[in-house]
């Protein structure tokens, strides 16, 4: 332990962690409070127990001469400092910590798939808002494997590619994809219509027509205001008169590209296909949607 | 609107208060402010506490006794984040999202400091407003938005807090 005077009064040998310092002079308790500490709070100034280093702020013990360890500027014995420790950071307390970072960083990685599944959903939106299907169905592909367990990822990676098929005209393949999305998706008009779409495809490519206008048929009950599910079973009379020569599927035929052109008369694609049935119905020649567009390219004309 | 005993709910988000208390130790040791004791928890109230020497520093006041907002709040995020996407997006249940979801939620309830945290910054931002300290300012808000915050902890503010952070942030993210 050590010992100082007050500079103010005759009080000698005191602990020094009796005695308080106050501008560099040491001064005894009773005179700080009775003289100064008034004025130490008005004027700022600062006040402060000099620590004994020899004695444990903690617990009191007098090390004798031996200089203490410090902590945070207070001397403490080893004993306490094992104590503090020890109360500070216990055992448990580190476990817990260590138990919550493991398991956090483990979720990060073992969750991380639905993240990148997230992201890979979002891109597959994205490109099939833009039309770039192949893209959309290669993000719905990875969205889809890795998120397995979920069956509306397959619904939706399946509809994707259904509807790339069916641009690329791969109308089998398409149906089947389409079938697959809506078994997951179930009720959903988009979808019907799509497969609607698909059928009719596979109808006209087996040259099965009877098959190409019930699924026409089927689209124009799923919207009776959609020109371009008239203009279909229009088609599909026209094929089936050029097939089989019954006048009622021209007469058929003429009334439902009336009724699209009626519906909507400026759409291109409308236009197009009523052209393409007058076409063929005139010429008898059945001809696909496409290469009529390539052999008259500013529409047919009848002489 | 019910009434749960504050010492049930001190158990079912002990790991708030935990994590609460250890925010205080953190900043204590960052700021170099000695501490004198710890309680991590206890069936009693306060839950837990932390007793260190006192400064005159503001800004180590202001970092000690906010130390929760900052520390709880950011944990409740990171642990609520991976779980947020499998159980909201996906609709995949499992029970390592609900423990997290717990865990996160848990944490980010005890985010606020205490009215006596509040007291600490409020008694020094009175001497430190004089000197136009922008911090001193701020905390008068500040220390109001405390104190009417852990009154409304009857009505379950506390947990509407931990979801909004643990919850809402990812959902305003991610959409």
């Amino acid at each position: 332990m050590r010992y100082r005077d007050c500079s103010k009064c005759d009080s000698s040998h005191l602990p020094q962690n009796e005695t308080v310092t106050l501008d560099g002079e040491v001064y005894c308790n009773k005179c700080y409070q009775e003289v100064y500490s008034d004025k130490v709070l008005a004027q700022g100034m600062v006040a402060y127990t000099d620590f004994d280093p020899t004695v444990c702020a903690t617990c009191g013990t007098d090390a004798g001469s031996m200089i203490l360890s410090e902590n945070f500027g207070r001397p403490i014995c080893d004993d306490c400092a094992k104590k503090l420790k020890d109360k500070i950071m216990p055992l448990w307390v580190k476990a817990f910590f260590a138990a919550i970072i493991a398991i956090v960083v483990f979720s990060f990685f073992y969750n991380w798939r639905f993240y990148q599944s997230y992201s890979n959903i979002k891109k597959a939106n994205a490109a099939f808002a833009k039309g770039d299907y192949e893209k959309a169905t290669a993000y719905a592909k990875d969205a889809s494997e890795e998120v397995p367990e979920l069956e509306e990822l397959k619904g939706i990676k399946s509809f994707y590619k259904g509807v790339f098929l069916l641009i690329k005209d791969k109308s089998v393949e398409a149906l089947e994809e389409l079938r697959n999305s809506k078994r997951v998706l179930q009720d959903n008009v988009a979808i019907d219509n799509l497969i609607n779409k698909a059928k009719m495809g596979v109808g006209f490519d087996s040259k099965n027509y009877e098959l190409f206008l019930a699924a026409a048929k089927e689209n124009v009950e799923l919207d009776t205001a959609n020109a371009q599910a008239f203009v279909a079973v229009a088609s599909a009379y026209s094929c089936i008169y050029v097939d089989k020569g019954q006048d009622s599927a021209k007469k058929f035929a003429y009334e439902y590209a009336q009724k699209a052109l009626a519906l909507d008369s400026t759409d291109k694609d409308i236009k197009e296909y009523a052209n393409l049935v007058d076409y063929r119905i005139s010429n008898k020649t059945i001809i696909k949607h496409d290469d009529f567009i390539k052999h008259f390219p500013n529409g047919w004309t009848k002489k | 609107m019910f009434f749960i005993p504050g010492q049930i709910i001190s158990l079912l988000s002990f790991p708030g208060i935990i994590v609460h208390e250890f925010a205080h130790l953190l900043f204590c040791r960052l700021r170099k402010v000695a501490i004198l004791d710890v309680c991590y928890f206890r069936f009693d109230n306060p839950a837990g506490y932390v007793i260190h020497e006192r400064t005159d520093n503001f800004y180590t006041t202001f970092l000690v006794s906010m130390g929760p907002f900052f520390v709880n709040t950011l944990l409740c995020l990171l642990i609520c984040l991976p779980a947020y996407m499998p159980i909201k997006f996906f609709d995949i249940e499992h029970p390592l999202s609900y423990g997290l979801i717990w865990l996160g939620v848990s944490i980010g309830m005890h985010a606020i400091p205490s009215n006596q945290d509040a007291s600490n910054i409020y008694e020094q931002a009175k001497e430190k407003v004089k000197e136009r300290n922008i911090l001193a300012l701020i905390s008068f808000p500040l220390v109001g938005i405390i104190y009417v915050f852990n009154l409304l902890r009857f009505f379950w503010v506390d947990v509407i807090y931990g979801v909004a952070i643990g919850i809402g942030i990812p959902s305003l993210i991610f959409g």
